[in-house]
């Protein structure tokens, strides 16, 4: 399998607080990957050094073979590469429509990727999150549910081949859970490679296939799902020296 | 030469640190850009002379006059005005106190007139350091400004409304987790804002020329001294950067013409947004 | 194209008003008086749309539009009065100007949040009035630039509304093209905008040109028609009464805010006799329309008549 993206020896601090040191991992294309790690892990920093929003103070991160460790987003939504964010922030005063079809207009090499007209793309997309029947309200009228899947809409527009989704379960309620996880599903079907941000342990981990976990900026395992609820570093991570000591 | 730039430079730091402070922490705490600032610092100075001129009143009430008046006229533009469009979209906030500002603007100039006018000096006589001659007036304005930034730095670091006032400028929701009530900051922080621009009208009127104009060009100057000393800094940044604007626009002023200072503020806020959005000191994401 | 069918109906009517417009000035008899107020409504209503595109449109408030009017102008009336012939380049030099001069504002507030580019259009505006004012010998002060009348008023009057209607109608094609999605998306969510593959400061620098440059050729002709240019255009007040009509007229939609130029400079006119206070009821009237009603007059109209209703909420059957 080729190697999709490979992150190396991310540094990034802010002054004196470090928040990735000497992070590296790999994801080949195709992949599930969850990213977990406790709260101020650096989990949300390391999204935003590898979609460009904050560059790295050393490190290389390399997408489809290019070193894009200085690329801005917008260039990096043109080869492909598409983050969501935790907190959706559509274009409150375009149609759902608009905030889907926006992302087609400014990546045309994407859009030759698919057969598609751009208005059955569309359409195809917002059908898949279901919100085709609401297609011509203003996104700033919408519920918090609804927002986050038309954050998943949104972040369909350019086509990408790779999809960083920051906590796409916060604030849903379980069967909302599950309607985004069988979205994600179908999109990692489509062939999308996904790495996906939570802190919904037990449904990221009923997701995906590989787990990678971070603590203090470092990571401390890398593994199947059933391998890292098991291990013992990520338990001690999450609920402390003793809990794991009694464990051992 | 250089001594006069350097005398001249230290009061222009004091009246500067003045007149930024007030918008600083404003922007600060409420992340509010209040356009009107200048404006109300010029309300001060006409104020002032209108109680000394018009109405003959002494100097000494009539600075108290001018203070409260400020700081009234800052709590209704603030309880009035900005606080209603708090969660309106930024452009609406900009729109309102530029508005406002330009309504004071209009009024000051129907009531008063658009000429200039000359505010008595508080203390008259002079002093001479360094051969360089400064008037009392000038000696009493950096005295003041720098007992006053002296004083609110002592408020904001010791004093357990200045360390929850630093908190909400920090984060006003984690603020809230602790207890600490944003409006009643915000009401602190204008009371401050006002009182400082008051301060800051009294001591700026003798010494500079007074026209309805320079309430535009005391915002400008104010912005470019808060962004360049970056938001969340400490209060010295402020002086810092004080000093760096009052003393680029005296250098211009000697050597290229004296019309053309506000030019060298002008390059210093390009410069600053251009190659350090976050100022000297700031800290946090712009 | 495509996007010319779909604003036929606009260029349709921005013709018909061009045309009306035209219309007046044989038929009033060539009035002066008429051609003046007109002539100057047509060019109020070209800034006050390009303020538009900026404020309304991608989120930069610029409260000092008529600077980029103001350079184009200096630069034509300077060059008319120190070089002989080839008029047309002159032209071209003021409108290279005039919209250059927007990336002093433009350029520092790539980096930074729209808000500091209301500023540093203050700044700017103020910039300017010192440097005419200070260089009196090439700048003539306060009595400004003036040349001998080179064109008639007929000619400018129809010029005049010549380009208001260009600009209209590029302004309205250039909104409803990919690039008025673009810096809508920049004013609503600049974070977003970038993650979708929009080029922020590509979008926001070629906003700033495309506003200056047509504004360049309202301030050349402004220029021409009155034979002088003076300080006062980079004043407080001229770029105020902009904001002001914009405001008024509606933010983020090209039709209100001519429309707010329009009616607003013509009501100018007419406050004459009470000048002193028409400054203050326009400054009044921003505030009240800031805090009730922020999308202008044919913004609020256009939600009265919003094609699909909102519902407050939408929860949709999300299991």
């Amino acid at each position: 399998m080729t190697e999709f993206l490979d992150v190396k020896n991310i540094y990034k601090h802010f002054g004196k607080l470090s928040a990735l040191i000497d992070f590296s991992f790999t994801v080949n294309k195709g992949e599930l990957v969850g990213l977990i790690g406790p709260n101020g892990a650096g989990k949300t920093t390391l999204f935003n050094v590898i979609t460009g929003f904050y560059q790295a103070n050393s490190g290389k991160i390399i997408f489809k073979g290019k070193d894009v460790s200085r690329a801005e987003p917008n260039e990096l939504a043109e080869m492909g590469m598409v983050r969501t964010f935790q907190i959706p922030k559509p274009f409150k005063e375009l149609t759902v429509h608009d905030n889907v079809a926006i992302g087609t207009l400014f990546t045309p090499h994407r859009s030759k990727k698919t057969s598609l007209s751009t208005e059955e793309f569309v359409r195809r997309v917002l059908k898949s999150v279901r919100l085709y029947p609401v297609k011509e309200q203003l996104a700033g009228i919408l519920g918090h549910g609804n927002l986050k899947l038309l954050e998943l809409g949104r972040a369909q527009g350019p086509y990408p081949d790779l999809l960083l989704l920051d906590e796409p379960f916060a604030g849903l309620t379980i069967g909302e859970i599950q309607l985004v996880s069988e979205i994600l599903r179908n999109l990692a079907e489509q062939g999308l490679t996904l790495i996906i941000v939570e802190h919904k342990l037990r449904e990221l981990m009923k997701l995906v296939q590989r787990v990678i976990v971070l603590h203090y900026g470092k990571k401390i395992a890398d593994g199947r799902p059933e391998e890292i609820s098991q291990d013992e570093q990520v338990l001690k991570a999450y609920l402390g020296r003793r809990w794991s000591h009694r464990h051992a | 030469m250089i001594e006069t730039i350097f005398i001249f430079g230290i009061v222009w730091t004091a009246l500067y640190c003045l007149i930024a402070i007030g918008f600083s922490l404003l922007f600060g705490v409420a992340q509010v850009l209040n356009l009107a600032h200048g404006m109300i610092i010029m309300s001060a100075c006409y104020i002032t002379f209108l109680f000394v001129t018009a109405l003959n009143w002494s100097l000494g009430p009539s600075l108290i006059v001018g203070i409260i008046a400020t700081v009234c006229l800052m709590l209704i533009i603030w309880l009035g005005f900005i606080k209603r469009l708090l969660t309106a979209p930024v452009t609406s906030l900009l729109l309102l106190t530029a508005g406002l500002a330009n309504v004071i603007q209009q009024i000051v100039i129907l009531t008063v007139g658009p000429h200039t006018k000359y505010v008595p000096s508080m203390i008259t006589g002079s002093t001479t350091i360094l051969s360089v001659t400064l008037s009392n007036q000038q000696i009493l304005s950096i005295i003041v400004a720098f007992v006053l930034v002296g004083l609110l730095a002592l408020f904001l670091q010791r004093t357990r409304m200045g360390r929850a006032i630093r908190a909400v400028t920090q984060d006003r929701n984690v603020a809230a987790l602790s207890g600490i009530n944003a409006e009643e900051m915000y009401l602190v922080t204008i009371i401050i804002a006002g009182l400082l621009a008051g301060v800051a009208g009294l001591l700026v009127a003798p010494i500079q020329t007074v026209t309805p104009e320079i309430g535009w060009e005391m915002m400008v100057t104010a912005f470019t001294v808060t962004i360049l000393a970056g938001l969340g800094g400490p209060i010295w940044g402020i002086i810092v950067a004080a000093a760096i604007v009052a003393y680029a626009e005296l250098i211009t002023a000697f050597l290229v013409a004296p019309m053309l200072k506000e030019g060298a503020a002008f390059v210093i806020m390009i410069l600053t947004l251009m190659f350090r959005p976050l100022g000297l000191f700031g800290k946090g994401r712009v | 194209m495509e996007l010319l069918r779909k604003e036929f109906l606009s260029i349709l009517i921005v013709g018909i008003i061009s045309g009306g417009l035209a219309i007046m000035a044989p038929a009033s008899d060539y009035n002066y008086y008429l051609i003046g107020l007109l002539t100057s409504a047509c060019l109020w209503v070209i800034y006050v749309v390009c303020w538009d595109l900026l404020a309304g449109y991608t989120g930069m408030l610029n409260f000092g539009q008529l600077v980029f009017a103001g350079v184009a102008a200096y630069t034509v009336a300077l060059l008319e009065l120190h070089f002989k012939g080839a008029r047309p380049l002159m032209i071209l030099i003021g409108l290279l100007a005039g919209t250059c001069s927007s990336l002093l504002i433009g350029l520092p507030s790539l980096r930074v949040r729209a808000k500091y580019f209301a500023l540093v259009s203050f700044a700017i505006l103020l910039v300017f009035y010192r440097i005419t004012m200070t260089f009196i010998s090439i700048f003539g002060g306060d009595y400004g630039l003036s040349i001998p009348r080179v064109f008639s008023r007929e000619t400018l009057y129809f010029t005049a509304i010549i380009l208001m209607a260009i600009t209209l109608i590029s302004l309205r094609l250039v909104v409803k093209s990919r690039i008025g999605m673009a810096l809508q998306s920049i004013r609503e969510d600049e974070e977003t905008a970038r993650a979708v593959g929009i080029n922020i400061r590509r979008y926001k620098l070629l906003a700033c040109l495309i506003s200056a440059f047509f504004t360049s050729l309202g301030g050349i002709c402004g220029f021409y028609y009155m034979g002088h240019v003076g300080p006062e255009i980079f004043g407080m007040m001229g770029s105020f009464d902009v904001v002001i009509m914009g405001v008024i007229g509606g933010k983020g939609t090209i039709f209100g805010a001519a429309l707010g130029g329009g009616v607003l400079s013509i009501l100018l006119e007419f406050m004459r006799p009470v000048a002193e206070y028409r400054s203050l009821l326009y400054a009044i009237l921003l505030v009240v329309v800031v805090m009730v009603a922020s999308r202008g007059a044919w913004g609020s109209m256009a939600t009265l008549f919003r094609k699909h209703p909102q519902k407050k909420e939408i929860e949709g059957d999300l299991t």
